[in-house]
Parts: structure tokens; sequence; C-alpha cells
């Protein structure tokens, strides 16, 4: 009893810690531009989709004895077609989330030298963040990525501290501003806060390949996830106020003697997450495809600082990485799923129409996502 | 590898090293005499240059040709690296600031970067030197 407790608590704990990252710096703004009741509405029903997502995920992954990439399944399930998909839409994920890494750690650096006194321009800091990161993955100084872990709980930790905080400073008023015309704004911010899909073949692994203790570790963790960073993100649009693109502005929600909290542990869970995500990306240009070492390196490291060069806003990033990347990436896992659940009708109908049906209305929500964002709304 | 190690190397160390003069600039050394302040200059560009150059060599046996391709790459990245961001904080042409900073007093600095790359590689290959030799004759 105890070993089948702490293996489901590790994994929810896992997931928890890999989903709460630099997205939640980016919540505070979008909750501010609709306001209290449209943000929660939308957060809380993508919440519900990402666990979804994350269920079927699980499915895919107990379907397979082999462990795989997100690649790998759609190559097995979808054919080539998937695969070309998958090799495009996962790296790119990736280079996405580095270059947000860049953008926010450089941000972290420059509220803590600013605080001591070194004053530089942003963008020195955002190439020092890139150049540091990237000297330790070049290095393979691997035993970075065993304080990820550490790191992410004293980010998660200092977030508690954060809400209570900035409860002194909450404006009650707030509560009732509303821009219902601008619901949809946040769909893909509030994704790429959401998105835990990347680790869930190590939360099966952990839950013993149990699917009773995988489905409870995703939920636990997907909505204990979703819970800390709608609270993060809601107390500080109440103690700020009007939230502006900058992460700056957040720091103006705690007491003088406590903005260093926020950079300080920001940058320890970035700097250690920058390192895993490069060493990935680097992985699946040499694995996926079949590039040289040295020129895995090259384009792990030098792809995100050349796309830092044209893009430099940190909200429309993640806004672009989680509707564009998040959401075709949670397509293909609708679509391998859709693929499995009708195989298995074949066989045993009356169990799978659920999943079935609910596969529709998770392919619409995110199809709808995708095209609303290019088609009637300005990236945020 | 070390080639790129070293490009790559030699950018946080650039600006590891404006922080430096940042940081120093922003000290007080009163009464402190003029000349301790530019010797503590170079001591930080020797420290963060010789910290660099050790990380660059970190994996394998230093030759004494790499030591000087490491060495140069310091110098050429750092320089590119110092005049582009001149040029970017003050908005002037970037020839008219690499030709500004082209004078006789920087060799002091190139000796400096020279003396803490060949340290580094020295340490270094010392290090490997006597970790491949047997048992008993680290010493010698």
């Amino acid at each position: 009893m105890e070993g089948r407790a702490t293996s489901v608590s590790k994994a929810s704990l896992t997931l928890l810690g890999t989903i709460i990252g630099a997205g939640v710096f980016g919540l505070p703004a979008l909750f501010s531009y609709v306001g209290f009741w449209p943000g929660t509405l939308l957060f809380w029903f993508l919440a519900g989709i990402m666990l979804l997502t994350h269920v079927y995920l699980v499915e895919i992954i107990l379907a397979f004895r082999k462990k795989m990439r997100l690649a790998g399944y759609a190559r097995e399930v979808l054919g080539k077609r998937g695969f070309i998909m998958a090799s495009i839409t996962y790296p790119g994920q990736i280079i996405g989330v580095n270059l947000i890494y860049i953008i926010l750690g450089g941000a972290f650096l420059s509220m803590l030298g600013h605080g001591i006194g070194l004053h530089q321009p942003l963008v020195f800091w955002q190439l020092l963040f890139w150049a540091i990161g990237g000297a330790i993955v070049l290095s393979g100084f691997k035993f970075l990525a065993t304080f990820e872990t550490i790191a992410t709980w004293f980010l998660i930790g200092s977030m508690v501290v954060v809400i209570g905080l900035s409860t002194g400073s909450w404006n009650i008023r707030a509560l009732s501003y509303a821009d219902w015309s601008h619901f949809f704004v946040p769909f893909g911010v509030f994704l790429f806060s959401l998105f835990g899909v990347s680790v869930i073949s190590e939360i099966v692994e952990l839950s013993g390949r149990n699917r009773e203790k995988a489905f409870r570790a995703v939920t636990i963790g997907t909505l204990g996830a979703a819970l800390l960073s709608w609270a993060f993100g809601v107390s500080l649009y109440l103690a700020v106020g009007r939230v502006g693109r900058d992460p700056f502005d957040l720091i103006s929600a705690l007491p003088s003697s406590w903005s260093w909290l926020l950079p300080v542990f920001g940058i320890l869970a970035i700097i250690t997450s920058f390192v895993t995500t490069a060493e990935d990306l680097k992985q699946t240009f040499h694995f996926d495809f079949h590039l040289r070492p040295r020129a895995s390196w090259l384009l792990a490291l030098f792809i995100p600082l050349l796309l830092f060069i044209t893009q430099r806003d940190f909200l429309s990033t993640v806004d672009f990485v989680g509707t564009v990347f998040g959401g075709l990436n949670c397509l293909l896992v609708i679509f391998i799923a859709l693929k499995l659940f009708a195989h298995r009708r074949k066989k045993s109908p009356a169990p799978v129409v659920w999943s079935f049906a609910g596969s529709i209305v998770l392919l619409l929500v995110f199809m709808i996502g995708i095209l609303h964002k290019f088609l009637y709304q300005p990236l945020v | 590898m070390i080639f790129l190690r070293a490009v790559l190397f030699s950018i946080p160390r650039h600006l590891v090293i404006i922080l430096a003069l940042t940081a120093i600039q922003n000290f007080d050394f009163h009464p402190l005499p003029l000349w301790t302040a530019i010797a503590v200059t170079y001591f930080f560009q020797w420290v963060i240059t010789w910290f660099f150059a050790e990380w660059t060599f970190w994996h394998r046996l230093p030759r004494f040709k790499e030591m000087l391709m490491v060495f140069c790459i310091f110098l050429v990245m750092g320089t590119l690296i110092e005049v582009s961001y001149v040029s970017f904080l003050i908005r002037v042409d970037w020839w008219k600031i690499f030709t500004s900073v082209l004078q006789w007093d920087r060799l002091y600095l190139v000796a400096t970067y020279f003396l803490a790359v060949s340290i580094a590689a020295f340490h270094v290959r010392r290090r490997h030197v006597k970790a491949k030799l047997p048992e008993g004759l680290e010493s010698c």
C-alpha cells in the first residue's frame, strides 16, 4: 500500500513540477487583459482539456511496450505523414521554449543586476543568459539537470510565498472587470502554462505502467499545477492591477525587501530547464534527423539565438509557441488516440465510445483555438 | 570541437568581463591611488580569461597550437563583441569604434590574455598528464 502511494505521489509531483515553468509569468498579464471571470472560465476549461489530452497520451503510451518520443508514436500509428508532422512540431516547441527561457532568464538576470547596481540594457542580460547556458550545455555538465527538480521546487515554494505576500496589496474591485469580447485571446498563454505532454511517458513509467495509477497521477499533477498557476496569475493580477507585457511589472506586487525572491528562483529554475531542453533538442537533431553531434549542438544553441534577434517579446512568444506548437502537438496526440480507439472499437465497441467522443471535442477545441488565433485575433 | 568551444565560451567570457568592469567603475577606490583600480581591472580580466580558458580546455590535453588558437579566438571574438556592443549602445559607426580601440596600450591587455590562456593550458595539461601517471609517480 505504501509503495503504491509513493509511486503515484512521486509521479504526480514530477508532472506538477514540469508543468509549472516559464508560462506562469505570463498569466497575470492575461488575467489583467480579459478580467478575472473570463480568464478563470477559459483557464479551467483549458485545464480540463489538457487533463483529457494527458489521459489520452497515457492510453497511447500504454498501448505500446516500446518507450518512444511523440514522433515515434506518430510513425507507428499515423505513418510517415504523422512522423513528418511530429518531427516538425516537437522540435519547434522545444526551440520556442528555449527562446522563451532566453527572454525570461535575461529579464530575471537584469532585475538582479539592476538590484546590485549593474546597469546594462536588457538585451545584454539575455545574451549573457544564453551564453552561460550554452557554455554549460556544451561542457556536458549534465549534473546541472539533476538540480532541475530542486530548482523547480524552490520556484514553486517561492510562488506560494509570493501569493501569500501579494494578498496584502490585493484590490478586490479588479474582480468586477471583464472583457468578454477578447475571451479567446489568452488561449495560447494558458495552453502553454498547462502543457505537460513531454513528460507523460516518464509519469507512466513512474506509475509502473499501471493504468489506474497513471490516470490518478496525471489527474493530480495536471489539476494541482493548474490550481497553483491560476492562484499565482490571479493574485498577482489583483495585487498589481494593470499588468504590462514586461515580467518586471510583477515585482511591484512584492514588498521591496522581498523583490529578489522571484528573480533568484526564476533564474535557478530556468537555467536548469534551459540546459535540459537544449540537450533534448540536440538529441532530437542527432537521433531523429541523423545529424552529426557537432552540427546538432550548433543548431540546438544557435537557432533559438537567431530567433531571439527577431523576436524578444515574452508574452507574444509564449502565445505563439503555446497556440501553434502546443496546439499542433496536442492535435497529434488526439489524432493518434482517435486511430487507436477506432482500431480498438472493432474489437470491443462499448468502453471506447466516450474516448472517441472526447477526442472529437478536443480536436474541435484545438482547431478552433489555432484558427481563431490566426484568422480573427492578432497575437497578444 | 575545441574551436567550437572556444568560439562559444568567448561570448560569456567577454560579457562577464563587461559586467566586472561595470562593477569596478561603480566601486569607489578612494583613498587608494588610481593605479590600484587599473591593477584590479587587469587582474579581473586575467582571472575571467583564465577561468574560461580552463573551461574550454577541460576535457582534452591541449597542444601548443590549440593554445594559440584559443588565445586568438578569445582576442578576435572579444574585440568583435566589445566593438559591436559599444556601437549598439552609443549608436556610432562600427568601423569608427573599431579603429578607436586599436591603441598601443591595448598590448598590455593582449599580454594579460595570453598569460591567462597559456597558464590555463599548462594547468589543464599538467592535470591530464598527472591523471595518466602510474600510482606512486604523481609527485614526480
